[in-house]
């Protein structure tokens, strides 16, 4: 024992004992030293490095959602998203590497210098469009190029099929996607949808490594199916360019109803454009005429005077009424019509068109009742189509208490309508004296109608209505072979500032088919046709006729004026 | 080993597992949302794609080249309303 003491006693001795504690401690401190930051940064400080951490490689990508589609009645298409690629840059990047530059200068045929001063110029930034919705082509070349800073990212792009001939009801959108005019814009909300997020691991060079979850589910737009028929659209386009075109006129619109529903079956207008050339775009191509345009209705009001006085007991149908000579003093107005009529009945006045006789019923009626019967078909009320910048013209807002005032309400001066509302009224008449608003969107089923008139009164006028159309009438050109067509006449002159412009005129007509029992309503309206003829009859009742033939044909609605000569043939079996 | 030490021990071990189990759920989350992220892809790719026929379709069937085509290459006509005889069922 004592020799192994001995031996040891040496070994103790080596070193000092305050270097074998202090190695001791540095060695144990420096674990509690770890854990103390451990637990500092684990504990204390977690919120703020977590939230770091994750700023650094967790982003929210935004996840587009697909704007719906629009469609005809029959679910045509008249404006489709379709994916396109946009190309996007990191500026810094980008002009880091000039080859690159050049290359993509070359892809997207811009020049180089042109696109390293606009890359410095915003150099500072992270994201720079260089070119959007670009050609599929070009966006394979730059796709190959594999640029550093350059990027391609999806987006989508409105196509419209119809082009020209519904430019104005379906409206287009902006580049991103929301809705500016016609039908994008009025349901642009349906149409849009809501966008989504989710959230996303990405790497150093802002590659998504992988989804990590879904925020916020995109909920793709619903589709909006319009009431027109694309069909009937196209005809009543080709027809008014056509009348346009031979009557030099300055502008054009036709509005098609289905006299059941006041679904809007068409509506075209003169001038228009086309929607993926906007650039080029002219704010009077622009305006949906049909709905937005407010004219006089001149003669076009008259059905609606004698509706009035004849549901009021006024007059009665069979009163005959003196207009020669031709004109007729009101106070220190004169009511012309265009040549002497002489004695005409209430059907001989809406016939001829007779604006003595007209006022001459007008005057005869009570000005309360007068001015409610007009209110009732809708004249300074909106439609309630839906579309969006509908007007609704201009109406007296209180009963006419000066003759003048009357009389020239009854053949249609001093208030105004659209082409819309005029439809609309005349489909009041074709549907017995029901009223129902127009629409723009296809109906499952027929809106509440309000009663306005009588249904055995509104037979009635539809029968003078068919005067118009016989031979001796003002629109014999609306006639169509086969079917009974009623409606209207109106030539007005155009109101300017200061007065009647002399030599413009306004010619329309809006007439239903078939008389028996009305399907179709339509209302065209030429503005300053130039040349020889400007009257409705002559101008406006052919484009009705030739709109309407075929969309009759279209629709396969039966004739119900056939005369005998070829009346239906009897199908016999096995006939040959 | 005491009551207590064996308790402890369940613990650990129930701790060790539920750690490891969570590890494998949000694995196959991650696994599960990156496939449904390529069929989210392949409904776009299809969509634009119906889209894009949908517009093929479409300019195809313009009426003004359906109508051309019908007048100058088919020599087709509207018959005149005499060339038309209605039959009626009986």
């Amino acid at each position: 024992m004592v020799s192994r003491n001995a031996r040891r006693k040496p070994m103790l001795e080596g070193p000092p004992r305050w270097r074998f504690i202090s190695v001791l401690a540095v060695l144990l401190l420096a674990p509690v030293a770890i854990l103390l930051r451990a637990l500092d940064l684990q504990v204390i400080d977690s919120e703020h490095l977590r939230s770091e951490a994750q700023a650094r490689h967790l982003h929210t990508v935004e996840m587009q959602a697909h704007r719906g589609v629009i469609t005809d009645r029959h679910g045509e298409p008249l404006a489709v998203s379709s994916p396109v690629q946009s190309a996007w840059a990191h500026p810094a990047k980008l002009l880091g590497d000039e080859a690159a530059l050049k290359a993509v200068a070359s892809a997207l045929e811009r020049s180089a210098q042109g696109l390293r001063s606009y890359l410095q110029a915003r150099r500072d930034r992270e994201f720079v469009y260089l070119e959007r919705h670009l050609a599929p082509a070009t966006a394979d070349r730059l796709a190959r190029l594999e640029a550093p800073g350059l990027h391609l990212q999806q987006e989508s792009q409105r196509f419209y099929p119809a082009g020209k001939v519904a430019a104005q009801v379906v409206g287009f959108t902006d580049i991103d996607g929301r809705g500016l005019a016609g039908a994008e814009l009025a349901f642009d909300e349906a149409l849009s949808g809501r966008d989504g997020a989710k959230r996303v691991i990405r790497d150093r060079h802002g590659r998504t490594v992988e989804g990590v979850g879904l925020l916020r589910e995109p909920q793709p737009g619903e589709d909006v199916a319009l009431a027109l028929d694309r069909h009937i659209q196209y005809i009543a386009y080709r027809e008014l360019k056509r009348a346009v075109a031979s009557h030099d006129a300055a502008a054009a619109s036709a509005v098609v109803l289905d006299a059941t529903t006041g679904e809007v079956l068409a509506m075209a207008n003169q001038p228009s454009f086309n929607p993926h050339r906007r650039s080029e775009l002219e704010a009077e191509e622009l305006r949906n005429r049909a709905a937005a345009w407010t004219q006089e209705p001149g003669s076009l009001i008259k059905p609606f005077t004698v509706a009035a006085a004849l549901s009021s007991a006024a007059i009665r149908e069979d009163r005959v009424l003196e207009t020669s000579p031709g004109t007729f003093q009101v106070g220190d107005h004169t009511v012309r019509d265009i040549a002497d009529h002489g004695s005409l009945d209430v059907a001989g006045v809406i016939k001829e068109s007779s604006n003595v006789g007209a006022a001459k019923i007008a005057l005869a009626t009570e000005p309360r009742a007068l001015w409610e019967g007009l209110q009732a078909f809708g004249f300074g009320a909106p439609t309630r189509s839906g579309l969006a910048g509908e007007s609704s013209g201009i109406f007296l807002p209180a009963p006419p208490r000066r003759d003048v005032q009357r009389a020239t309400l009854s053949y249609g001066y001093g208030v105004t309508a659209t082409p819309l509302q005029l439809a609309r009224a005349y489909a009041a008449l074709a549907q017995g004296g029901v009223i129902r608003p127009a629409s723009i969107r296809a109906l499952e089923a027929p809106p509440e109608g309000r009663r306005i008139l009588d249904a055995e009164l509104a037979r009635r006028l539809r029968r003078m209505l068919e005067g118009v159309v016989a031979p001796g009438g003002t629109g014999t050109q609306a006639a169509i072979p086969g079917y009974r067509v009623a409606g209207k006449t109106g030539t007005v002159h155009k109101s300017r500032p200061g007065g009647y412009a002399e030599d413009d005129y306004i010619a329309s007509f809006v007439g239903f088919v078939p008389a028996s029992d009305p399907r179709l309503v339509m209302a065209v309206t030429i503005d300053e046709p130039r040349g020889e003829e400007h009257y409705g009859g002559q101008v406006a009742a052919p484009v009705f006729s030739r709109v309407m033939s075929e969309a009759l044909r279209i629709l396969n609605i039966p004739p119900d004026g056939l005369s005998p000569r070829d009346a239906p043939a009897v199908a016999e079996e096995g006939a040959s | 080993m005491s009551r207590l030490g064996w308790l402890a021990g369940g613990v650990a071990a129930a701790v060790t597992a539920s750690a490891l189990a969570l590890v494998a759920v949000q694995h196959e989350y991650r696994a599960t949302f990156a496939t449904m992220q390529q069929e989210l892809e392949r409904r776009d790719r299809l969509r634009g794609e119906w889209r894009k026929l949908q517009l093929e379709q479409s300019a195809l069937a313009k009426h003004g080249r359906v109508e051309r085509l019908a007048r100058e290459e088919l020599g087709m006509e509207l018959p005149e309303r005499s060339e038309i005889v209605i039959l009626e069922r009986p």
